[in-house]
């Protein structure tokens, strides 16, 4: 060990266990996410939909289907050969590496450093000094140096000698005073030891000549990589909000909902105008300015990709890509100033971008837009028929002179496409607290919807059991009253033949409560996520017969608390898709808020004790004027408002 | 604190402040909109010849204007009964523009009451004249300043089912009911309503539900009937 007080890993012995340790560390985790990430995508197309979604991207090209493939290649190469699997795959041969080098170095064994008395006397801990004793000199007279023979080679003899040594040194610390002390009180019989720190690695990587790799090493890592991976973190947690859009963009967001003047209806143009001064696009194409991409969104919607080249056409797709996202932020934003107005215009304007459809242009006939090979110009304008439900009951003939289309393939990719076009219908929809019957005062209720799926050509009268749609609250309901909900299978990806990002993440239909009296959100607005589609599949004769309809649930928690005062609260709930035109769902709810005391009073009264009888009442009355007042100052304002009127 | 420059002059003669002409005017249009409420204001405020303008109570209320306003509005509704829908959109809008003009410093709440009452009747006039995107635009107005009286609810539907937006229609008679759960003509109007979007669709706006405890109850009545 010399002067220096570091023990080397001279023996290369731990070093590749310290490599190995810190190459685990980070690769487990890895690991775990990669698997995870994986198996995440798969399960989106679970069993039950894999045909729904083959049915769906079929034989239809759009105009812009070179431009939407390329897109997809430089967005998403490979799930499977992304760039974490070449790390993984690079940090796995690195640790086999290590072990083979560990496995292979490893025959010296370890001279342990350590002094067990016991073991080298080769005696249990609990044995007695007698035996202590008698093991002690079986084993002297074995290995006493006069009694080793001749025949042994020098390196052995030294060996032996130095056992002999150590069994000395073991016997004494186990039966003389001082050697014991000394033990005791620093692991070895001869007193305190050199204290040393093992350092893992070699000396020559330290002290040697190549001590510049490690010094390099660290300035890289602590000089350089620590503070630009900090800094770098920091600024994108400084410039992006959780939302995921540009604090710019969110800025700008914030200022067009401050000075958004009330008489000036905002329409699906004006969100759009919003979305296009956004940061984000500014970042990507600085050269180009908040109007240029007002205008390629335009064209994209308008579906004018004649008059669009090729490189403007993929630069479209790129921003437009871009903008569910940023929609969704302006939706969260809207949602703080509790704007329902543009709250549902930032949905519809969504519906736009994904359908590639301006409703403001094809007037009443965008629905029908939605499907493969529709053209508005072609649409016959004599028929009246604006929604897809409508479609389905005209004769054959019917629709392929309305649509303009006389190829029967393409016919009939048209009809399986609309069939599948899932049509929301709400079964029934209530407020509960949950663990009560009614919906008490100041307490935390939600909002329970039992929902149908059915496809628009599913017609007739169907037959539902009602106590199959009543839950039943058992101990786990009460505790997570959701779980219903999230048991559901995810929502099946939209039909979008003209959206740049197949199999997008962010369907489904948006959920807000709004409060009558100012026609304003009452909560924030919830995301439907997971919705069984499995109805769609069923022809008419087994939408109508099956007894195993399928009746989803979507519950809304509303963050404020119920009302105070007992009385009726008119809402109107509000199910507006994300992806689809012609399938929202806009229907008044009442919550009647009732007082639980009433029904406690009613026990009382026949109940023995008198005098508790009279305290109970007593409480009752305060209960009372309370309430009286607080009704006086909500009438106050009523009157106030009638008044204006 | 941060200083700002704002680009405005103030000339003493006429003792108003307008933009400095080195700036465009389109760009500056929201503090275009300030100055000109503020010149208005300040011209009032020295026209009154008093040091404080009088208390907006309602007995300070300008009685005179308010009947000359009353007859402009019996003229309106007159020409109404005639059928002189076009008339009387004129009349109404006269009638509004002189509320406009009302002293500044006047009680607000008693103008508008006073515009409420104009725009009920040029909404019902554009309504009955045909011109049903005027007639919306009215009685959107409508829902905002008087919200909680069912039948702006019920003007504003009625004109978004002309227009053609059933849906949007229904949900106005659905907040009109909220606020007066008996109204008969919303009731009524959503009926309709209701029928029509249903027609719309093919017959198949509500999918009928049925529970099952019903549909024993329905054939049970059926036996009875027969036996």
């Amino acid at each position: 060990m010399g002067d220096s007080r570091y023990a080397y890993d001279e023996n290369a012995q731990v070093w590749p266990y310290f490599v190995l340790s810190i190459l685990i560390v980070i690769t487990i985790p890895l690991f775990y996410s990669y698997i995870a990430n994986f198996f995440a995508g798969s399960q989106r197309a679970k069993e039950d939909d894999k045909d729904y979604i083959k049915k769906k991207f079929d034989n239809y090209k759009t105009p812009i289907d070179k431009n939407l493939k390329k897109f997809e290649s430089g967005a998403k190469k490979s799930k499977v050969f992304s760039r974490k699997f070449f790390v993984l795959c690079v940090l796995i041969v690195l640790i086999s590496a290590v072990v083979q080098y560990a496995v292979s170095t490893s025959g010296g064994g370890f001279s342990s450093g350590g002094f067990d008395p016991f073991e080298i006397l080769d005696i249990s801990s609990s044995a007695t000094e007698k035996e202590i004793k008698s093991h002690y000199r079986k084993l002297s007279l074995k290995f006493h140096p006069d009694k080793i023979s001749r025949d042994t080679s020098e390196a052995d003899k030294k060996e032996l000698e130095s056992r002999f040594v150590l069994i000395n040194k073991a016997y004494k610390a186990l039966t003389d005073e001082v050697t014991r002390a000394n033990y005791e009180k620093y692991g070895h019989p001869d007193g305190p030891q050199q204290v040393t720190h093992g350092i893992a690695l070699p000396k020559w990587f330290v002290e040697g000549q190549y001590s510049w790799i490690l010094t390099l090493f660290y300035a890289a890592s602590f000089v350089l990589l620590l503070p630009i991976s900090v800094s770098l973190w920091w600024n994108n947690v400084k410039s992006y909000t959780k939302a995921g859009i540009h604090v710019d963009t969110a800025a700008n967001f914030v200022s067009k909902l401050m000075n958004n003047n009330p008489a000036e209806v905002v329409k699906i143009n004006t969100i759009l105008k919003w979305i296009s001064e956004s940061k984000e696009f500014q970042l990507l194409y600085p050269n180009d300015s908040a109007e240029n991409f007002y205008f390629l969104i335009q064209d994209y919607i308008n579906r004018n990709f004649l008059e669009i080249n090729s490189k403007d056409l993929d630069k479209t797709l790129r921003i437009v890509s871009m903008v569910p996202i940023l929609i969704d932020g302006l939706i969260e934003i809207a949602a703080t100033f509790r704007s329902n107005d543009i709250v549902s215009k930032a949905i519809e304007t969504n519906k736009c971008i994904i359908q590639a459809v301006n409703p403001t242009v094809s007037k009443k006939y965008h629905h029908f837009l939605q499907l493969p090979y529709v053209e508005l110009d072609k649409i016959d304008k004599k028929i009246e028929c604006y929604t897809l439900e409508k479609f389905f009951n005209l004769a054959d003939f019917e629709q392929k002179n309305f649509l303009n289309i006389q190829d029967d393939n393409k016919f009939q990719e048209i009809i399986e496409i609309g069939k599948k076009f899932p049509i929301i219908k709400l079964i029934s929809a209530e407020f509960k607290v949950p663990g009560e019957k009614i919906v008490t005062p100041s307490s935390h209720a939600h909002l329970v919807l039992k929902i149908l799926i059915k496809s628009p050509a599913q017609k007739g009268q169907i037959i539902l059991n009602k106590e199959s749609l009543i839950e039943e609250e058992t101990l786990e309901s009460l505790k997570n009253p959701f779980k219903i909900v999230s048991e559901q299978p995810p929502i099946p990806p939209t039909n979008a033949p003209f959206f740049p990002i197949k199999n997008r993440q962010h369907n489904g239909w948006y959920c807000s409560l709004i409060l009558q009296r100012d026609n304003k959100l009452s909560d924030l607005p919830a995301r439907i996520t997971n919705l069984s589609f499995q109805n769609l599949n069923k022809d008419n004769k087994q939408f109508l017969n099956d007894g195993n309809l399928i009746v989803g649930t979507f519950k809304l928690q509303l963050q404020a608390t119920t009302p105070p005062t007992i009385g009726e609260y008119h809402f109107r709930c509000n199910l507006k898709s994300l992806d689809y035109f012609g399938n929202d769902l806009d229907f008044p709810i009442k919550m009647k808020v009732e007082d639980p005391a009433t029904l406690e009073t009613q026990k009382t009264i026949f109940s023995d004790d008198e005098d508790e009888d009279e305290e109970e009442n007593e409480d009752d009355s305060d209960f009372e004027q309370e309430q009286d007042t607080e009704e006086s100052d909500f009438t106050d304002i009523n009157t106030d408002t009638e008044d204006e009127g | 604190m941060t200083d700002y420059y704002l680009p405005i002059t103030y000339d003493s003669t006429t003792k108003k402040i307008s933009l400095t002409e080195d700036v465009s005017k389109s760009e500056w249009k929201d503090l275009q909109l300030e100055i000109t409420q503020l010149n208005t204001l300040a011209a009032e405020l020295i026209s009154a010849n008093t040091d404080i303008p009088k208390a907006p109570t309602p007995q300070s209320y300008n009685k005179h204007l308010s009947a000359l306003m009353k007859k402009m509005h019996d003229s309106a509704v007159k020409s109404m009964k005639e059928k002189k829908y076009p008339e009387a959109i004129k009349q109404f809008s006269v009638g509004m523009e002189m509320n406009f003009r009302r002293p500044k410093f006047e009680s607000f709440q008693m103008t508008l009451q006073e515009f409420i009452i104009f725009l009920i009747g040029r909404s019902e006039a554009y309504y009955l004249n045909g011109d049903y995107i005027d007639s919306f635009n009215d009685a959107d107005l409508l829902c905002s300043l008087a919200a909680s009286v069912p039948e702006s609810h019920l003007r504003r539907g009625l004109s978004n089912f002309k227009l053609g937006n059933l849906i949007e229609a229904k949900s106005d008679f659905e907040r009109g009911l909220s606020f007066n759960q008996d109204h008969k003509k919303l009731k009524e109007e959503l009926e309709n309503i209701l029928k029509e979007i249903s027609k719309q669709n093919g017959e198949d706006y509500y999918i009928k539900v049925v529970y099952e405890d019903e549909v024993e109850i329905q054939e049970e009545k059926e036996e009875e009937k027969k036996n």
